[in-house]
């Protein structure tokens, strides 16, 4: 083996150990980040693709560090997102502190009592944590923190890319930013993150405040990653959508075909799609007398099938295909699977590649199909099916994920229901607490640095009068009886939550289910099953969108619904039209499916044009995130227009260009309405886990925030709406 | 008892009182040289340990605000209890000492008391070994006279003890004391010590070291407590009080069924010095007004101990105290109390000489009002941070002569009490929260 000088600052164990892994030189990243760890002085953030070595990056130099220092309790504390990616870890270290005599304890929900007890009595060693065990852990056991990680050198972060912007994140932060005000000591952070976009902006995600401490970024020279992807094409008639369950039978049958005797997961981009396929799956096992290895996993199913399925997958010994919903990216901890189906259009490249990342672990390649379906087209269909957009946003998503780009962490934001969990940690914690002591390290140095002192006092107030709070007589806060219940509920530790779907309900009666996580508003339109409804009425205790089918006009094959696709997303679809080009990862029924879009694309000049005429109503393509585009609706129809959208294409109904103009006109010559505004005409504003305990006036500006854009879409009238013509 | 000059101070009791205020902590003696008013509080007191000296048993719950003197008092009556030849334990509850817990909280409770535990020739805490001496002396002398050995005696006096929960064992381990004294073993003599003192935390341990097979744990504290209160009465003591003060610690404790379990062990103590099964024994508690009559978490939220510790109707609604009841609240200091108050801390700081203070009257005066322009209110209804800003000002004074008391006090900076178990700073400049008020 190739000895650097690197290498040589290693303990001679840790070198010995290296040895005898018999590798020919260490990795780029495992040379470059010997020397900062072992500084212990700095954060450090290194960035490359799966299986490039970054375990080993971050914790030979972190175990080094121990084995020359042996502190005082635990040495290193390793956070990882999974249960299964512990388990992982613990396999790849185990030998490694073995030779230097540490103690290496994963810790979370399954971990034996035993080993906990050892560590209760003596803390030492690595830790490996999920967030929400070392949640519960400062919550119950705040002294044995201050013991166990009083002289710890490193924490160690796994999958960071996965935190950045979401609750989960933002727990993460406050936990760490938590435990360094318990010891009064900075610690170092080491941060292991897949390739994506923007390493720098990733960093910043690293602290509260960004800055506050040296850090230093370690990025692969390699750029190798091995993906292999397919996308499939279907075209199906309008009827099979509105059939009963919605599978298209070809679809199912190359499923099957390619599927059967491996372990995969199929994701779906909704329960009912789930279910329904996962039936057509098992069908086809029964028809042709083989043992059935396909089963639905998604939120409404109860927890004791989907353990058995969850564990049947970890086994690894049967065959076992899991089609679920976004359930399994949240945090389910499954074993290797061999590829990853992707029914329907996926949302963003972050979540694709998270799915991605399910398959291919241990040296093979990871491997990906999209199962993506197209309306047969008639001379009324959708433009957006005429534009084949569904491929070619599959596409755009592919290409982005190709090149190793993807969506940028969101701007900060306000994170109120995490603030809820986190204030009420703290008092648990320590019992009681002042008001300006829990803002000053929430807040005021931790991640919650939007929420102002008297946005605080109102959570607060609102907290105790739901008797989550109460205060003693000397002015202290303690938890009240029902804040006890609420640290008590089995969840409490996650700050995420998966939301139950709406039920959709015309005239009495059910016909559907599917995640709302975009706005709602009353007199809206939506798409579902192959049928254009208009929005009566939202129930958001009991989730109940009550519909009424609306008939003008033929809607697109799928309405948009699901998560918010970013801004990056739709320039990329734009580009994929421009520039003609047929990558060779689709099948061809795919090709010819895009072929057609991009004509249909340039015999209506949309590179040059976002307006449309057609009929009695007006499109708009502002090829923008579904915030903008959201925003540019909700302004639109505040003007009096009866403006929707769908999937990117704004459609607006018995309105002309020339009544569009004057409305617009109207609309950029007063005083735009703010995000908080827009956010009060939603009906369903209750997202995350804690936001139905928030002020309603906070809960509105934090969504708006989250949601709305008004500057950008302000910005997209002025500028483009009127340019186009001439 | 209040005022009165005591005519010269001794010194070392002068500078205890003086540095403890200082330090914000309530003196462990000479109480009797500060204290004012609440006559009628203490005179009832006094008749609880004269009954515990008869062989009955008290109880008391003294409720007051925040900074009403609460510990003050405690520790005032635990002084009076002394001089009365009573024994008394001590301590302050924590989330790491409760009364009821299954991870050595409980013992640890114990332990604390234990280790607070004083006599009047051991005031300051202490006292177990000597304790314990006394009753060997006592057996003895006992044993001499009658003409038996004395480890006959020893089972003959403990006897009694020995059909009690865990009474068995307590007689061994003094026996156990008492060989240890003969063979002239310190270790043995040690061990027996640390074992009453609740220090072991396994049976192994016990029956190694002693010979017995149980120790002090998290399920038998108050049952031990029992044990100690007939042993002090046979080493010759007037009886057993028990103070345990910052009851606040069990309402914060954050399990619903945690909190019902301790509140459940008071009921027991309750229950016992009621009916009268408890001797020689008194538990006095102190607490918040919350702590007590919060039907949330509080012990009203205790359906038993509510009905149990409820005002009597009559008193309340002729608007007068019923000092018969177990729950005593304390009023807080009026401004001519904290008068008072400061007149008296003046005397101790001049070795209780009223003639040697440098600081007359209008000093005074002028303090009390500067205080009360600089902080309002706030500085009669938390006496502490008052009296120390007042101990700082006369300490400044007598060390530095030519300093004239009028220049000096435009400088005193009174705190306002902020309490938190979260340590840092509290920011009390802070205008959205720190007088925040759900």
């Amino acid at each position: 083996m190739k000895v650097s000088t690197a290498f040589s600052l290693l303990h001679e164990d840790v070198r010995q150990w290296v040895w005898r892994q018999r590798w020919d030189a260490l990795r780029d990243i495992q040379e470059r980040a010997i020397g900062p760890i072992l500084q212990a002085d700095r954060d450090v953030m290194i960035s490359a693709a799966t299986a490039a070595g970054k375990t080993e990056a971050a914790f030979l130099p972190a175990c080094s560090h121990l084995a020359e220092f042996r502190p005082d309790g635990v040495g290193i504390l390793s956070i990882s997102p999974l249960k299964a990616l512990i388990n992982d870890q613990y396999r790849r270290l185990r030998e490694l502190c073995e030779m230097l005599r540490l103690p290496l304890t994963p810790w979370h929900g399954d971990t034996p009592y035993s080993a906990k007890q050892r560590q209760w009595e003596e803390p030492g060693g690595v830790l490996l944590i999920t967030p929400e065990s070392l949640e519960s852990l400062l919550l119950h056991r705040s002294e044995w923190c201050e013991r166990a990680f009083g002289a710890t050198s490193h924490v160690i972060i796994d999958e960071f890319h996965v935190f950045p912007g979401t609750e989960r994140g933002c727990q993460l932060q406050s936990l760490l930013h938590r435990l360094e005000f318990l010891i009064g000591r900075t610690l170092p952070r080491v941060a292991l993150s897949a390739t994506m976009g923007d390493v720098r902006r990733m960093a910043e995600y690293l602290r509260p405040t960004p800055g506050s401490y040296p850090c230093e970024i370690i990025v692969s020279d390699c750029s190798h990653s091995d993906v292999k992807v397919q996308l499939r094409g279907y075209r199906i008639p309008p009827e099979v959508l509105r059939s009963r369950t919605g599978v298209d039978q070809r679809m199912a049958d190359d499923l099957y075909r390619i599927l059967r005797g491996t372990s995969h997961l199929i994701f779906a981009n909704s329960r009912g799609c789930a279910e329904s396929l996962a039936a057509a799956l098992t069908d086809r096992c029964e028809r042709n007398a083989v043992p059935n290895e396909f089963f639905p996993h998604h939120g409404s199913l109860s927890r004791d099938l989907r353990e058995r399925l969850e564990a049947r997958l970890q086994e690894e010994v049967l065959p076992t295909s899991a089609v679920c919903t976004m359930t399994l990216e949240l945090g389910i901890d499954i074993g290797c699977v061999h590829s990853i189906a992707q029914i329907g259009t996926p949302h963003s490249v972050a979540s694709l590649r998270q799915r991605l990342g399910r398959s291919g672990r241990r040296g093979e390649a990871s491997i990906l199909r999209l199962f993506i379906s197209e309306y047969t087209l008639k001379e009324e269909s959708h433009i957006s099916d005429r534009l084949r957009m569904e491929t070619v946003q599959s596409i755009a998503l592919l290409e982005l994920l190709l090149q190793g780009r993807s969506e940028p962490p969101p701007p900060r934001q306000f994170h109120l229901s995490t603030l809820v969990q986190q204030t009420m940690s703290l008092i648990a914690q320590y019992g009681a607490v002042r008001a300006t002591q829990l803002w000053s390290l929430l807040c005021g140095s931790g991640p919650f640095s939007l929420v102002t002192r008297e946005m605080y006092a109102s959570i607060l107030r609102g907290l105790g009068e739901r008797d989550l709070i109460i205060q003693t007589r000397d002015g202290a806060l303690v938890l009240g009886c029902e804040g006890e219940r609420l640290i008590w509920r089995a969840h409490f530790y996650a700050a995420f939550n998966t939301p139950d779907d709406y039920r959709l309900e015309c005239d009495s009666r059910v016909i559907g289910r599917i995640p709302v996580d975009r706005p709602l508003v009353e007199g809206q339109q939506i798409v579902f099953g192959g049928m254009r409804w208009e929005v009566l009425n939202i129930d958001q205790d009991k989730r109940v969108v009550y519909l009424r089918r609306s008939l003008t006009g033929v809607p697109p094959a799928f309405g948009g619904q699901g998560p918010m696709v970013h801004d990056m997303v739709r320039r990329a679809m734009r580009e994929v039209y421009l520039r003609r080009n047929v990558p060779a990862y689709l099948d061809g029924s795919a090709r010819s499916l895009l072929q057609e879009g991009m004509e249909c694309f340039h015999a209506l000049n949309l590179g040059r044009v976002s307006q449309l005429s057609i009929g009695n109503t007006v499109h708009l393509l502002p090829w923008r995130g579904d915030a903008v585009t959201g925003t540019i609706t909700r302004l639109l129809c505040r003007a009096g227009l009866a403006a929707n959208h769908f999937g990117g294409v704004i459609d607006i109904r018995r309105c002309s260009i020339e009544q569009l103009h004057a409305a617009v006109a109207a609309l950029l010559d007063s005083a735009p309405p703010d995000e908080e505004e827009l956010a009060a005409d939603v009906a369903n504003t209750i997202v995350e886990k804690h936001d139905a305990l928030l002020p309603d006036a906070l809960r509105l500006r934090a969504y708006g925030r989250r949601y709305f854009d008004v500057p950008a879409a302000m910005e997209w009238l002025r500028d483009t709406l009127f340019v186009d013509e001439k | 008892m209040s005022t009165e000059a005591k005519g010269g101070l001794r010194p070392r009791v002068r500078d205890g009182i003086l540095q403890a205020l200082r330090a914000g902590v309530t003196p462990r003696y000479g109480l009797q040289h500060l204290q004012v008013g609440r006559l009628r509080e203490v005179e009832t007191l006094l008749e609880d340990i004269e009954r515990i000296a008869d062989g009955g048993a008290a109880i008391r719950f003294i409720v007051g605000e925040y900074g009403s003197g609460k510990s003050f008092f405690l520790q005032l009556i635990r002084s009076i209890a002394l001089e009365k030849g009573a024994v008394c334990l001590h301590a302050d509850l924590a989330p790491d000492r409760r009364l009821h817990a299954s991870g050595g909280q409980a013992r640890m409770l114990y332990a604390e008391l234990l280790r607070n535990c004083s006599t009047r020739s051991k005031p300051e805490g202490g006292a177990l070994g000597s304790m314990v001496e006394r009753f060997i002396a006592e057996v003895r002398r006992h044993a001499g006279e009658a003409g038996m050995s004395v480890e006959q005696c020893i089972e003959e006096r403990l006897h009694e003890l020995s059909e009690s929960v865990g009474g068995y064992d307590f007689a061994r381990v003094i026996a156990a004391y008492w060989q240890g004294y003969e063979r002239g073993c310190e270790q043995l003599r040690d061990e027996a010590l640390r074992w009453l003192r609740g220090e072991f935390s396994t049976r192994t341990e016990a029956r190694k070291s002693l010979g017995v097979g149980s120790i002090v744990d998290d399920g038998n504290v108050y049952d031990r407590l029992k044990l100690l209160a007939r042993f002090v009465r046979r080493a010759g003591y007037a009886g057993l009080l028990v103070c345990i003060d910052e009851l606040v610690n069990l309402y914060k404790l954050p399990q619903r069924q945690t909190r019902l379990a301790n509140y459940e062990q008071i009921l027991r103590m309750l229950n016992d010095c009621l009916q009268g099964s408890a001797e020689h024994l008194g538990f006095l508690f102190g607490g918040t007004p919350e702590v007590l009559f919060d039907t949330g978490k509080g012990l009203f939220s205790y359906e038993a101990l509510r009905s149990r510790l409820e005002e009597n109707n009559f008193a309340r609604r002729a608007g007068v105290v019923d000092y018969a009841a177990p729950v005593l609240r304390l009023a807080n200091l009026t401004p001519e109390e904290l008068y008072l108050l400061l007149c008296n801390v003046r005397l101790v700081h001049a070795n209780g000489d009223p003639g040697a203070s440098s600081v007359p009257d209008e000093a005074l005066d002028a303090f009390v009002h500067h205080c009360s322009r600089h902080i309002g209110d706030a500085y009669f209804r938390t006496p502490r941070n008052t009296v120390k800003a007042f101990v700082d000002f006369l300490s400044v004074l007598d060390q530095h002569p030519d300093l004239q008391w009028s220049q000096l006090l435009g400088m005193v900076r009174i705190e306002a009490d902020a309490p938190s178990d979260m340590p840092g700073n509290v920011d009390e400049d802070d205008d959205a929260l720190a007088d925040f008020r759900l």
